[in-house]
């Protein structure tokens, strides 16, 4: 959009631009990385413990096997402390309930068992569940959404690395392929999308779930950014946040 | 010397004034301006572990400028509470009324965070309703009346703006990155 507005505006951050460097003109790169150096180092120190804790738990068998999935080496502790960090910090679009959850895909449609295999998978992965060899462990973020109404459940994981995170996007991908020929005789339709979304890097897939006896839609939209992955599930009915939960969440991470 | 340093480097020289514009806009005034800058340069490289490049890291500290704006964190008090960690000032210091002839600047001044924040997103950031809805984590609808609001009040002050509809959509936020099936 190019407006008189958008030029006055323009030239007004371009003058504040030329005005700054003039009167900064000398070397202050290290100004910066004294200040940024020892909370890098205190953090890295942090996480670090926080592995420690990590390790202990897996030798107590509370945390479960995390194991690569070439079986070689544990799975990242660090991305699962941040992700507990970032619960606590990051500025969700609507009402968080910590406690909440979205109703999943089976639950939702009234699947049997034994009717769609597929999208019992599928449900189990939009929450970021099994496959454990990738490492991580899905960390239930809370439920967003206000009034009583339907919500969108939101599930954080740091897999053991950007490669493993892509995989699991991978399995996504075939459970939702299953799960739209096992569900059609169920009179549903399963709708698989990549997508990317503009304000943040990374990529992410997209399943919407509709037809059936129920009317809307049940969305499951799993972004990975690197080793971490975040997951968004809409129950019919709620308010579509799940772009700006997605935004929310990896803009926290950032900053 | 790790990556970050490097970006780090880059980024102050050539990104950093570019920025204190962007935060400029926001903020109405000079010294607000340059501590959201100060404070987001620290807060995105303290934090972040993939800073490999300079424009995700300009990105990040952009958007960390305009969360902190909302937020009202950087409050005058708090950032220059830690500015001898920052910058050591061979010039005078900015002047706070300094730019205040700037037409479009008073402007935005008189209108309320988000609809500065909108304002800003929209026309020079470049974003869509759905992306600047998104940025913000406020509804489209939200974002459309700010900007709705905002421009009534820009044009009682500036005159005609050389546009009709600023709540005009251009393109959706998601990006189909293999298509669907």
């Amino acid at each position: 959009m190019t407006d008189k507005l958008t030029g006055m505006l323009l030239d007004s951050m371009d003058k504040e631009s030329r005005r700054f460097a003039h009167e900064h003109q000398g070397e202050e790169t290290s100004l910066y990385e004294r200040a940024i150096g020892p909370r890098r180092r205190n953090r890295r120190l942090a996480q670090a413990a926080g592995g420690l804790a990590a390790a202990g738990a897996v030798a107590l068998g509370s945390y479960g096997l995390m194991l690569s999935h070439d079986g070689g080496g544990t799975a990242d502790p660090v991305s699962s402390l941040e992700i507990e960090q970032r619960v606590r910090d990051w500025d969700p679009p609507d009402a968080l309930q910590a406690d909440g959850s979205a109703a999943g895909l089976v639950e939702t449609w009234g699947l049997g068992p034994d009717e769609a295999p597929a999208c019992a998978t599928l449900d189990g992965l939009a929450r970021l569940e099994g496959q454990s060899g990738l490492g991580g462990e899905p960390v239930a973020v809370g439920a967003v959404g206000s009034g009583g109404a339907a919500v969108s459940g939101v599930t954080a994981r740091g897999f053991a690395s950007a490669e493993d995170a892509r995989a699991y996007l991978a399995e996504i991908d075939r459970a939702a392929t299953g799960c739209q020929e096992q569900a059609a005789s169920s009179g549903l339709e399963v709708d698989v999308k990549d997508l990317g979304i503009g304000a943040v890097p990374g990529d992410g897939v997209r399943v919407d779930v509709t037809g059936g006896t129920t009317d809307g839609t049940w969305r499951a939209w799993v972004h990975v950014d690197g080793d971490e992955a975040l997951a968004v599930v809409t129950e019919p009915g709620a308010r579509d946040l799940a772009a700006q939960i997605i935004v929310a969440w990896f803009t926290a991470a950032a900053g | 010397m790790k990556a970050w340093h490097g970006v780090l480097d880059t980024l102050v020289r050539e990104r950093r004034s570019r920025l204190v514009g962007y935060a400029y806009l926001l903020a109405g005034d000079r010294p607000t301006a340059e501590d959201l800058v100060h404070d987001a340069i620290i807060r995105t490289f303290s934090r972040a572990r993939r800073l490999d490049d300079v424009n995700r890291a300009e990105a990040y500290v952009r958007r960390t400028i305009l969360t902190q704006f909302l937020n009202r964190r950087s409050s005058q008090a708090v950032a220059r509470s830690k500015q001898h960690l920052l910058v050591e000032r061979d010039a005078a210091p900015a002047d706070e009324h300094a730019g205040e002839h700037d037409a479009v600047v008073l402007a935005l001044r008189e209108l309320p965070a988000r609809q500065r924040a909108c304002v800003v997103l929209r026309h020079v950031e470049q974003l869509t309703t759905a992306e600047t809805a998104a940025r913000m984590g406020v509804s489209e609808g939200a974002v459309k009346r700010y900007l709705h609001d905002a421009i009534a009040h820009m044009r009682e002050t500036l005159g005609d703006l050389g546009f009709a509809d600023p709540a005009e959509d251009r393109v959706t936020a998601v990006i189909p990155r293999r298509g669907a099936r």
